[in-house]
C-alpha cells in the first residue's frame, strides 16, 4: 500500500487552524496574567518563542523526513529508550486533545447547550475526529482543505463587523506599555507553552508531500496564525476594553456577542462557534491520528487502525473525567503551570534528549576513526 | 472556483443556519421578553424586576388597534413584575406567574430607575447582564426618572410595543438631537473599569399622566391643537439628559445642554441643531444644523500646573434664516465668519455647563483624569490618588472650530431686495 501523504499546504492549514482556536477559545495573552491593554505585545513575544519551540520540535525531523519521532528517536537513542522517550509526546497528544475538547465543550455547554451532559458533546466530537483518523492523513489532509476557507471566512466576517465599534473606543489600548515588560512577559508565557500542540509535527513530517520544506511550513502556520492572534487581541481589548475582556470566560465569543451591523445584523456568535468547530475537530483528528500511529509503530503493529477505537473510549472517557470543573480547566492554563508542564514538560523534556542523542552520535560519526 | 464549488460551500453555510436540538424550546413555549427594567426597594431591600413581555395572541392578529387603556383588547405586550433578593432571584420569581418560560435574549433595552442607580448602584445588575448567556452587551441602558411602572405600561404612539418605542426614540434622538449619551452595555463595563473616568448613561423622563408637556429640550416645539382626543394623545415619555455617576452610583443629573456638551466634547455628535442670535441684528433668529463633530483632547503638564485642552471640530449649515434685513449669504464674507463665530461661542458654552456640572458633582464623564492616564501614565502614578481633590478645579482649555459648509438650497434670504 502506497504510503499516505499530505500536502505541505494542508499540514499549513491544519497547524494554523489548531493554534488559532485557542486565540478564539479564550485568548491566552489576555485571560491568563495581567497584560491587559498590552496583551497584542504578549501576542507578538509569543510569536518568537514559539518560534523557537517549533525550531526545536521541527529541526530534527526534518532531518530524518523519512521517520517519525518513534522510528528515529529509536535510531538515535537505541530501540527501549527511544521508545520510551517518545511514549512522552503520544502521552501529550492525549493529554492535550482531552484538554482541547474539554474546553470547546465547556463554551457550548456555557453558551448554548446548557442542560446537553459533557459526555454527549465530547462523545460526538471524538466520535466524528475517530472516523477522520480512521480514514487516514489524507482525509483529514481534505477536510482541512474544506474547513480553511470557512474559518478564515468566519472569524473574518466577526472581526470585520467589529471595526467600527473597535475604532471608537481605540483609546483602550492606552496606555501603551506603561507598566514595563513584566506584565507583557507573563502574558505571553502561556500563548508559547500550548505551542505544544505543534509536537504532532515529529509525527506528520514523513507524510508530507515535502518534509525537508516541512519546518518552514509550521513556521509559515506559526506566522499566519500569530498574526490573527494579533487581530483578535486588538480587536477584543478595543471593544471591550482591558479588563472586561481579561474577566471574559471566552472573550472571542464575548466580542463576538456584542457586534452590530446596523441594527439588524447581530447574534452572530453561532458563525464564531462553528469555526471553533470547525478547526477543532481537524485538530482533534490530528492528535488522534498521530497518537494512534505512534503507539502502533512503538508495539510494531501493522496497521495503526485498529488502535483508534480503543483510544477515542480512553479519550471521551478522559476530557469527561479529566477536570472536575471549568475552575480546573483554568488553573491549568495559568502560566505557572502551563509552561513548565507544556513547554518544559511536553516539549524540551524528550526533544532535548533527542537533540543530545542526535549530536553525540554526529560528534561521534565525526571522530569515528576510519571515517564512513 | 468553479461554480460548483461555490455552491457546495454556500450549501454547507444555509446547512448551519438549520439546526436542531434535542430539548426543544418551541417559541410557542416561550414568553419573549423585550424589554427589562429594575428597581429597588429600600424598605425591604429587594430588587424589582418589570419585563415587558410580547403579546403573541394581540401582536398577530388583524387589528390591534391602539385603542390602549391597559385592559380591552388588550395591547401587543404584557408588563409583569415581582421581588427579590438579588436581580436574578427577582427574575426567577417572574415565572411563579407566568405560563411560559421567559426568553431573555431578545431584550432590547435595560431601563433602571433613579432610586436604584442612586440607592444600591448598578454594579450588581452589571454583573449579572455580563454573566448570564442570554443577555447581550448590546442592550442599551437608560436612566429612568419618574414611575418605572408607568413606562413600562405605557404604549407608544406609532409603535406597537412600548419597549419598541423607547428602544427607537433612542436611536431616533442620537441622530436628530444629541441629548442623549448612546452607549451599549460593553462600552459601559470598560468605563466603569478604566481609571480617571465616570459613567454617563442617557436619561428618560416619565411624563406624568395629566399634563401636557410642550415638546423637548429648549427648542418649543409648539405643536397647537388643545383639542384632546386619540390623535392628540401625549408621548409617555421625554429622551434627553443623562446621569452623572461616582463608581456605581448616580450622583446627579445633567440636563440636555449639558448632554449635548457631551456629545460635542467626545465628538459623537451626529446631527442636531440649535438657535443663535442674528450677529447683526438682535431679536431675529437662525436655525443651524450641525452635521459633523470631531474632537481631541490632549493634556499639559505645565510644571505642577496640569490643564487639559479640548479641540472641537464642528461642521454646520444653515436650516432657516428668521432675519429679514440685508444679508450677503452668497460669497465668502465677514457677516458667515460672524455667524461662524456665534456658533463656535453656542457650542463652547455647552461643553463649559457639562464641565461645571462634572466639577461641581465631581463626576469626571468626559475622562480628563482617563486621559492624563493614558497619555502619561507616569504622571497618573502621582496624581492618580488624588484626583478627586484636582479634578474639580480642573483647568480645560477649550477651543471650538466652527466651518458653515454651507447655507442649504438658497443662498439670500426671501425678501432680501425688496
Amino acid at each position: 500500500m502506497a504510503a499516505e501523504k499530505i500536502a505541505n499546504r494542508q499540514l499549513l492549514f491544519i497547524l494554523f487552524m489548531m493554534r488559532t482556536i485557542f486565540a478564539i477559545a479564550f485568548l491566552p495573552v489576555l485571560t491568563t496574567a495581567d497584560a491587559l491593554q498590552d496583551a497584542w505585545a504578549s501576542a507578538v513575544i509569543s510569536f518568537f518563542g514559539a518560534a523557537l519551540l517549533v525550531a526545536v520540535i521541527g529541526g530534527l525531523g526534518v532531518r530524518f523526513p523519512e521517520q517519525t519521532v518513534v522510528q528515529y528517536s529509536q535510531k538515535l537513542l537505541g530501540r527501549w529508550a527511544g521508545k520510551a522517550v517518545s511514549l512522552l509526546p503520544l502521552g501529550a497528544f492525549l493529554f492535550m486533545a482531552a484538554t482541547d475538547v474539554r474546553i470547546y465543550t465547556e463554551a457550548l455547554t456555557t453558551l448554548f447547550l446548557t442542560e446537553t451532559p459533557l459526555g454527549f458533546i465530547i462523545g460526538t466530537m471524538v466520535f466524528a475526529a475517530a472516523l477522520a483518523a480512521y480514514a487516514g492523513i489524507e482525509t483529514i489532509g481534505r477536510a482541512a482543505d474544506l474547513f480553511f476557507p470557512l474559518f478564515i471566512l468566519m472569524v473574518f466576517a466577526s472581526l470585520a463587523m467589529a471595526v467600527p465599534q473597535a475604532w471608537l473606543l481605540l483609546h483602550n489600548l492606552e496606555p501603551v506599555l506603561a507598566r514595563g515588560a513584566g506584565p507583557v512577559l507573563r502574558g505571553a508565557a502561556t500563548p508559547i507553552a500550548v505551542i505544544s500542540q505543534y509536537m504532532v509535527l515529529t509525527m506528520l513530517i514523513p507524510a508530507v508531500t515535502e518534509p525537508k520544506r516541512a519546518l518552514r511550513t509550521a513556521l509559515g502556520a506559526l506566522v499566519l496564525s500569530s498574526a490573527l492572534l494579533l487581530l483578535i487581541t486588538v480587536f477584543t481589548v478595543t471593544v471591550l476594553g482591558p479588563h472586561k475582556g481579561a474577566r471574559s470566560s471566552y472573550p472571542f465569543l464575548s466580542l463576538v456577542r456584542s457586534l452590530q451591523a446596523g441594527e439588524f445584523l447581530e447574534r452572530i456568535e453561532a458563525l464564531a462557534m462553528f469555526a471553533w468547530g470547525f478547526a477543532h475537530f481537524v485538530g482533534l483528528a490530528v492528535f488522534l491520528y498521530c497518537g494512534a500511529r505512534g503507539l502502533s509503530q512503538v508495539l510494531g503493529l501493522k496497521s495503526y487502525r485498529i488502535l483508534i477505537g480503543p483510544m477515542a473510549v480512553i479519550w471521551v472517557t478522559l476530557g469527561v473525567q479529566g477536570y472536575r470543573n471549568e475552575f480546573q480547566l483554568r488553573t491549568l492554563f495559568q502560566p505557572g503551570i502551563a509552561f513548565p508542564l507544556a513547554a518544559l514538560g511536553f516539549i524540551l523534556l524528550p526533544m532535548s534528549i533527542l537533540w543530545l542523542g542526535y549530536g553525540i552520535r554526529a560528534l561521534v560519526e565525526r571522530f569515528k576513526p576510519g571515517g564512513s | 472556483m468553479a461554480p460548483k464549488a461555490v455552491l457546495a460551500y454556500l450549501l454547507a453555510l444555509f446547512l448551519l443556519a438549520a439546526p436542531g436540538c434535542w430539548n426543544r424550546r418551541d417559541p410557542e413555549l416561550l414568553a419573549i421578553v423585550l424589554g427589562v427594567a429594575f428597581d429597588y426597594n429600600e424598605a425591604r431591600g429587594l430588587y424589582q424586576v418589570i419585563a415587558q413581555v410580547a403579546n403573541p395572541i394581540a401582536m398577530g392578529g388583524g387589528q390591534a388597534s391602539g385603542e390602549g387603556g391597559g385592559s380591552g383588547g388588550g395591547p401587543a405586550f404584557w408588563t409583569v413584575s415581582n421581588f427579590g433578593h438579588t436581580p436574578f432571584e427577582a427574575m426567577q420569581n417572574l415565572t411563579t406567574g407566568t405560563s411560559r418560560e421567559f426568553f431573555w435574549a431578545h431584550n432590547r433595552v435595560l431601563l433602571l430607575s433613579e432610586k436604584l442607580v442612586r440607592r444600591r448602584g448598578i454594579g450588581e445588575i452589571l454583573d449579572l447582564m455580563e454573566r448570564e448567556r442570554q443577555f447581550r452587551p448590546i442592550i442599551k441602558p437608560v436612566i429612568v426618572e419618574g414611575d418605572l411602572r408607568r413606562l413600562m405600561e405605557a404604549e407608544f404612539p406609532l409603535e406597537e410595543t412600548g419597549i419598541r418605542g423607547i428602544d427607537r426614540m433612542i436611536k431616533t434622538t442620537q441622530f436628530e438631537h444629541s441629548v442623549f449619551p448612546l452607549k451599549l452595555l460593553n462600552e459601559i463595563y470598560s468605563t466603569l473599569e478604566q481609571p480617571g473616568i465616570e459613567l454617563f448613561i442617557g436619561k428618560i423622563t416619565v411624563i406624568e399622566e395629566g399634563t401636557r408637556e410642550q415638546g423637548g429640550g429648549g427648542a418649543a416645539q409648539g405643536q397647537g391643537g388643545e383639542s384632546g382626543g386619540e390623535t392628540g394623545k401625549t408621548p409617555p415619555a421625554r429622551i434627553g439628559g443623562a446621569a452623572l455617576f461616582r463608581g456605581d452610583r448616580m450622583v446627579g443629573w445633567a440636563d440636555l445642554h449639558q448632554a449635548q456638551g457631551w456629545n460635542y466634547a467626545t465628538g459623537r455628535g451626529n446631527r442636531f441643531s440649535f438657535v443663535i442670535e442674528c450677529p447683526a441684528h438682535s431679536g431675529s433668529h437662525f436655525s443651524i444644523e450641525n452635521v459633523a463633530v470631531s474632537s481631541a483632547m490632549r493634556p499639559v503638564p505645565d510644571g505642577g500646573d496640569l490643564r487639559i485642552i479640548l479641540e472641537v471640530r464642528v461642521e454646520g449649515r444653515i436650516q432657516d434664516v428668521g432675519c429679514r434685513l440685508e444679508h450677503e449669504l452668497t460669497v465668502e464674507n465677514e457677516f458667515i465668519k460672524q455667524i461662524e463665530r456665534t456658533c463656535a461661542q453656542a457650542v463652547r458654552n455647552r461643553i463649559e455647563a457639562m464641565i461645571s456640572r462634572s466639577q461641581e458633582l465631581k463626576s469626571d464623564v468626559l475622562g480628563f483624569g482617563n486621559l492624563v492616564y493614558r497619555k502619561q501614565p507616569k504622571l497618573w502614578r502621582e496624581i492618580g490618588e488624588r484626583w478627586d481633590e484636582i479634578f474639580p478645579g480642573l483647568a480645560v482649555e477649550i477651543l471650538v472650530e466652527y466651518n458653515l459648509t454651507n447655507p442649504g438650497l438658497a443662498t439670500d434670504p426671501v425678501g432680501k431686495n425688496r
